[in-house]
């Protein structure tokens, strides 16, 4: 009997694969066949320049042991994301909130508050933002109209990751259109029941709309995560990792160390690390879910 | 489970493609081969310097540099395949950022164009791995000799010079005017130097400043050096040989000059970015005095026509400047025409033609025949540069290509010094830091030797 059933749901497992073959040569070309390359590279001395070598566990144990410059970059990038994600995610439920009132011209404020996601991370919008918080830039002008001599925000290292942040925060858009969705599938009645309850706006936001939203808030925890661990094109353009690599983020380090410094082997490894690190902040922000987050479907049960 | 591998899967394919788009952001890509000539019009056998006359050959070239370089190369390139209908272009310019991290790249991949303009710093690196090819069959009679070894290897000639630069300073000449100042000279000391920074400070007030610091430019310390008798940078064997007391010294007085407010305080240091029309502290007005090469001469001086003035680097107890070469061409060793690019180089340095479309944009020519034949064609700019280098020229110290595998020295160097700028560092730690990575440099060219 279970032969047979399983037969059956192999019928016919050649269409299938071709049916996904459009994604599935992408995938191995282009994402599994690099992830092997890297792995293996992490175990040599490869340069990019000259055929790679063997080396074992040396990548690993130098980057832990004898590299200044990792616990460094480390250190910058996890509170670039500690404080990146919360902020990100604050502004993003924010605004969202704003959005989802029944106003006039509704649909045409979504757009354009949405417009800077469409361009964000672009360099572009980079050149832009290194503009506007230079030493004469506009937001010292502003500043200075209201009496204030502003700093040099990206150019000073009290200053310079706190003004990355400020840009990744800004571009809260895909995390806000996720967060309007799932507002507006919160059932109207809870709203009109705890009103008549007596319950206020502010009651019914941490009683209501927080934990009907857990579920989004958690999805939009992770991708923020993963983006933020992941930033580059802004410390790249915005600051180059500088001053006095105040905003090295560790993604920076990884491409300057491959294409700079031809270390190709050393920085698969880096890669490997923070694939590793990333996973593992995932996993802990996963763990603690089921404290925190609700899933209707399970009854109104933590998960 | 699944779930957080394919998020890691995926995070990996962002991270490889962020990547990807960072090394390709930094190059304007702009090819313009030559429109006139498509290979289809060149099938007329012409006579050309390369072996294949009539087949047609698509070379690929790259170089850095100003917009003033970029046309009158992609000028040149349409020249040649005038004279050459078979022989077209592909040409790929950019600004210096991120120049080299591209050609590594293109390496790796095996698409490295065919005839590439090299930097000193890179010669040795990259023919110790075997990727340029020998050229010496170039016709290189009417050059220097001395200047010829800037471009060999072990005897082997595998740059070929493109122009002859000298380091040396550029002032702002009508803010020293209306201040009343001695102008610096090209024989003026350190001493001279301090005095016009206190003088020149007394006059300009509290937020304009008197030079750009480039403390944390390798340059300039190596200049300092040179000027107080102590010698290059790096031994005869490759090693870094700075002086502790010199360096020291050298970033104390720094130090004292920044915190007097002669040199740019470290934040409009730190964005500070040469001939940018907005980013370089002397051209925006900052400051005014900083160090130049001659052949930059006519690039600052297309920013502010008439505003600027040249003077060699400040003597101690010898000169502190050099002549060096601007430029390379160099052929790729995985070039599948070779012969046609060696043909372009030879063609490049010795024709008058040339010689003419170029003018300075990468230095004197290194034709003596072509300099004699420019000359009285010279523009104010080009005299201005020519005449820089002639002052510098006479006890002018010697230049020598960065070692093998220190071509990336400068950077890590300008970190360190960035920290003495704001102050996280005192220049007594700093050499420490200096002597640290000095060592793991050390150990990465030895180990690339072997």
């Amino acid at each position: 009997m279970q032969t047979k059933v399983r037969q059956k749901r192999w019928e016919s497992p050649l269409a299938g694969y071709l049916f996904l073959s459009p994604w599935l040569l992408g995938f191995i070309l282009l994402t599994l066949g690099p992830i092997c390359m890297s792995l293996y590279y992490s175990f040599t001395d490869y340069s990019l320049l000259s055929a790679p070598n063997w080396v074992g566990l040396d990548n690993y144990r130098k980057i832990f042991t004898t590299d200044d410059t990792f616990p460094h970059t480390l250190k910058i990038t996890i509170l670039f994301v500690l404080l990146t994600v919360p902020l990100r995610l604050a502004f993003a439920l924010l605004i969202a909130m704003m959005l989802n009132r029944p106003i006039r011209g509704i649909a045409y404020y979504r757009t354009m508050v949405y417009f800077p996601s469409l361009i964000g991370t672009s360099i572009a919008v980079s050149i832009l933002w290194k503009n506007i918080f230079g030493r004469n830039g506009f937001v010292n002008d502003v500043l200075g109209f209201f009496g204030i001599s502003g700093k040099s925000w990206i150019a000073d290292p009290k200053y310079a990751l706190g003004t990355l942040i400020l840009m990744m925060v800004w571009q809260f858009g895909s995390s806000m259109i996720i967060f309007l969705a799932g507002l507006k599938q919160i059932p109207r009645d809870l709203y009109e029941a705890a009103s008549v309850d007596g319950a206020s706006k502010w009651r019914q936001f941490v009683r209501i709309t927080l934990p009907m939203l857990s579920p989004i808030i958690l999805f939009n925890a992770v991708q923020s995560l993963i983006n933020s661990f992941q930033m580059f094109t802004q410390a790249f353009v915005v600051t180059n990792g500088g001053p006095v690599h105040s905003t090295y983020v560790y993604v920076m380090y990884l491409y300057q160390t491959a294409f700079t410094k031809f270390q190709m082997g050393y920085a698969s490894a880096l890669a490997w690390i923070l694939l590793f690190l990333i996973g593992a902040f995932t996993a802990v922000l996963f763990a603690t879910s089921r404290y925190w987050v609700f899933y209707e479907t399970q009854g109104g049960k933590r998960g | 489970m699944a779930r957080k591998w394919s998020i890691a899967v995926a995070s990996l394919l962002v991270l490889a493609t962020v990547t990807a788009c960072g090394n390709s952001n930094n190059s304007k890509d702009a090819s313009s081969a030559s429109p006139g000539a498509s290979p289809s019009a060149s099938t007329s056998a012409s006579p050309s310097a390369s072996g294949g006359a009539g087949e047609p050959v698509k070379l690929t070239i790259a170089w850095w540099g100003s917009q003033a370089r970029h046309d009158a190369t992609q000028k040149a390139l349409e020249q040649y395949t005038a004279l050459h209908p078979n022989v077209t272009f592909e040409s790929t310019f950019s600004g210096w950022d991120g120049y080299f991290d591209k050609l590594a790249v293109q390496y790796s991949a095996g698409s490295a164009p065919d005839i590439i303009q090299m930097d000193a710093a890179y010669v040795n690196d990259y023919v110790s791995r075997g990727l340029l090819a020998d050229i010496g069959s170039i016709n290189t009679a009417d050059v220097d000799p001395s200047l010829m070894e800037s471009g060999k290897v072990n005897g082997v000639l595998y740059a070929q010079p493109l122009g002859v630069a000298a380091i040396g300073m550029v002032y702002d000449k009508t803010v020293v005017d209306k201040l009343g100042l001695k102008a610096p000279d090209f024989n003026w000391t350190w001493d001279d130097y301090y005095a016009f920074g206190q003088e020149a400070k007394a006059k300009l007030g509290n937020d304009k400043y008197v030079y750009a610091d480039q403390s944390a430019d390798l340059v300039d310390y190596t200049a300092y050096q040179y000027s107080m008798g102590k010698g290059y940078i790096y031994d005869a064997e490759g090693n870094l040989a700075i002086d502790k007391a010199t360096w020291i010294e050298y970033q104390t007085k720094q130090k004292e000059l920044r915190d007097a407010g002669i040199l740019t305080p470290p934040d409009l240091t730190t964005t500070d970015k040469e001939l940018d029309p907005q980013l370089d502290n002397v051209v925006n007005g900052n400051a005014i005095v900083r160090h130049l090469f001659s052949n930059q001469v006519g690039a600052i001086d297309a920013l502010k026509p008439g505003t600027y003035e040249y003077a060699s680097l400040p003597k101690g107890s010898e000169a502190g400047g050099w002549l060096k070469p601007s430029m390379f061409w160099s052929v790729n060793a995985q070039s599948k025409h070779q012969e046609e690019a060696k043909a372009f180089i030879d063609w490049f340095i010795n024709d008058l033609e040339a010689g003419k479309t170029l003018g300075l944009t990468r230095g004197t020519p290194v034709s003596g025949e072509i300099v004699a034949a420019l000359s009285p064609e010279y523009s104010e700019g080009d005299k201005k540069g020519v005449e820089f280098m002639n002052q510098v020229a006479p006890d002018a110290q010697k230049f020598v290509n960065d070692p093998v595998g220190y071509g990336n020295f400068k950077n890590d160097y300008k970190l360190i010094v960035e920290k003495i700028q704001f102050g996280s560092s005192t220049p007594e730690q700093a050499y420490e830091e200096l002597l640290k990575k000095a060592g793991e440099y050390a150990a990465a060219a030895a180990a690339a030797k072997k």
